[in-house]
């Protein structure tokens, strides 16, 4: 409907593209501009995605109906210690069939003979139980049951060196941590990937974590606490009486609702939510300037023709319609160049960081969203001036 | 009926103490099918005289009748309504510089041809007609002055217009090149029964020219000069 209008106003003769195509030098400036401002926008939303996707892949792996942490625990990359015993009272709660404790801490370590330490995010756990749902996890647990053996992170940043590489060509490989304090063995690999906050990660026993992470982790004082539920069913009210049993002293979460939480304060409580959004927000403005600049000019050229046009008997209707179009155009052909761009950068810094940015279906319609309403707003504002499009000056 | 009747026209640019008159009172006709020239030096007021023929502006004071329609106190949705049955002939022709002459000429016809393969067809016709189908997809910036006001002649034509309206068609070409444009201007229009209005101050056109209005001081009144 919409479409045969907008033929009917302009007929089939693609003026607005003839227009831009006249001036092949202009029209790829302002494509190569909005592109730029497009990838911009891209490049945020992927940092920002790739922050909260790697903030939130270790909770996306746990096998649990329940977590409980302490109330200074902010964010997964710095938990606050709380004791186990607080953990196992929530064993009297009726629905609760098991509690699993969990120590998180992050040691500086390097392979033996190495130079440069990485920082890792070291996960214990009883080899006893199943805590991530992981394959390589799973199958090579019974590995970390030996003290000082761990399973390591192949999916980390290029930071890690080549450790994942020589496990996987020569079996284990021997680390140790920076401060020469203790030694460890990776005996398996996994993927998780990394974090802002560490290079990559480990996982080990329970007695594993405490030896090696003996400056942050006491014996008896945890970092998370996994509880099942023995109906699913009941997860919402095991929940309740878990938040009346602990009150102020620690918080219980539902797995969604710990991912949300962790998002939540990475978005609008860290810098980093706000720093990518006002990237996002930047990349958007400079898009629309250089697009409101483009068609400026644009208009402002061809003034004295659009006069003629009005002069010939052209409605106002058809000039809008015509700059609306060259808006559009100019949207949809510098949003290709940089969404694919924007896949290959994208692919690098995966590759590079570890931390997974993947293009999405809600990535791109967003970008291309903002990319057509900003040329739209553009071009509304560069309108204007086509007030100034008087028939009786052609004359 | 004639296409043009103006009667006591007048018009003046600027507001109070900077009021100036520019039209004192005109009154004149264009009979059908005749090419009728309006001459005067420059500052007459022929370029305002236009406009209001054109309906481009609104009429202050007096009487204008185009086509039939009163410009005084018309809306500017009517004033387009009259612009779409003249055809606009510029000095400096005033093409798209982005349109081929095939494109220049098809634009107009979309607001009167609503299939797009007539309006090609027409537009070739017309401008095989004034002798450019050997032109048809060369940009205005390819095209010498003559062969560009025979575009514009061309585009002009396409709505089959009752009335065109030349401004000083001329001025930007040689003596000889003026000269078949007009002719060719007014070969075309008496073909089909146009009537012309054009301003000039180019004596050598008085010939061409069925009636002649001199404009001065913004008074028109019958020529009476000798040639």
């Amino acid at each position: 409907m919409i479409g045969r209008s907008l033929r009917r106003s302009l007929g089939d003769l693609p003026v607005a593209w003839l227009q831009l195509k006249r001036q092949p030098i202009r029209y790829l400036v302002a494509v190569t501009g909005i592109g730029f401002a497009a990838l911009l926008m891209f490049m945020q939303l992927g940092f920002q995605s790739g922050l909260l996707t790697s903030a939130t892949t270790f909770y996306q792996a746990l096998i649990t109906d329940l977590v409980v942490i302490s109330p200074g625990t902010r964010d997964s990359g710095a938990f606050q210690q709380f004791p186990q015993s607080q953990l196992y009272q929530s064993l009297g709660v009726p629905g609760v069939s098991d509690v699993i404790p969990v120590y998180v801490a992050n040691v500086n370590a390097q392979q033996m003979g190495g130079i440069k330490p990485t920082s890792l995010r070291l996960i214990g756990f009883d080899p006893n139980q199943q805590i991530l749902d992981l394959a390589p996890v799973r199958e090579q647990i019974d590995r970390i049951r030996t003290p000082g053996y761990v399973l390591f992170d192949a999916a980390g940043n290029s930071n890690t060196g080549p450790v994942a590489a020589a496990v996987k060509d020569q079996g284990s490989q021997t680390m140790i941590l920076s401060d020469y304090s203790k030694t460890f063995r990776v005996v398996g690999l996994f993927r998780l990937g990394s974090t802002f906050a560490a290079d990559s990660n480990l996982i080990s026993s329970d007695t594993t974590a405490l030896q090696l992470a003996y400056k942050q982790i006491n014996e008896g004082e945890i970092s998370m606490g996994l509880i099942r539920v023995t109906d699913p069913a009941a997860i919402t009210s095991v929940q309740r009486h878990l938040r009346a049993l602990y009150g102020s002293q620690l918080q219980v979460f539902t797995k969604p609702e710990l991912i949300a939480n962790e998002q939540n304060y990475w978005n609008t409580s860290s810098s980093f939510g706000i720093i990518f959004g006002f990237g996002t927000i930047m990349g958007l403005l400079v898009g629309g300037v250089i697009v409101y600049q483009v068609l400026y000019t644009d208009v402002s050229d061809h003034l004295h023709e659009y006069a003629t046009l009005k002069a010939l008997g052209f409605r106002n209707r058809f000039l809008l319609i015509l700059v609306l179009q060259e808006a559009s155009i100019l949207a949809v052909s510098s949003f290709v160049p940089a969404l694919v761009a924007s896949a290959a950068l994208y692919a690098f810094l995966t590759a590079v960081s570890g931390i997974q940015i993947v293009m999405t279906t809600d990535k791109t319609l967003l970008v291309f969203s903002l990319t057509i309403g900003v040329c739209a707003v553009a071009a509304a504002i560069a309108l204007n001036k086509l007030r100034d499009a008087d028939p009786a000056s052609v004359f | 009926m004639q296409p043009v009747v103006a009667e006591n026209l007048r018009h003046a640019y600027g507001e109070g103490p900077l009021r100036s008159e520019i039209l004192h009172g005109i009154s004149f006709s264009v009979n059908p099918g005749e090419i009728t020239l309006l001459v005067g030096p420059s500052g007459s007021g022929k370029s305002t005289l236009l406009t209001l023929v054109g309906a481009l502006r609104s009429v202050q004071e007096g009487s204008l009748q185009v086509l039939g329609s009163e410009v005084r106190r018309s809306s500017e949705r009517s004033r387009v309504e009259i612009r779409r049955r003249i055809g606009f002939i510029f000095q400096s022709h005033n093409l798209v510089a982005s349109l081929t002459s095939l494109q220049n000429v098809a634009l107009v016809l979309q607001l009167s041809e609503p299939d797009p393969r007539r309006r090609l067809h027409r537009a070739t016709a017309l401008l095989e007609a004034v002798g450019l189908g050997h032109r048809l997809d060369y940009f205005p910036s390819e095209l010498s002055g003559g062969q560009r006001q025979r575009v514009a002649i061309a585009r002009a034509l396409a709505p089959e217009p009752d009335l065109v309206l030349a401004d000083e068609p001329t001025a930007s070409l040689d003596s000889s090149s003026g000269q078949e444009v007009v002719a060719l201007l007014g070969d075309l229009c008496r073909k089909r029964g146009s009537s012309v209005l054009l301003v000039t101050h180019d004596l050598r056109l008085l010939d061409d020219a069925d009636r002649i209005w001199a404009i001065e001081d913004g008074r028109v009144e019958p020529w009476k000069g000798s040639h």
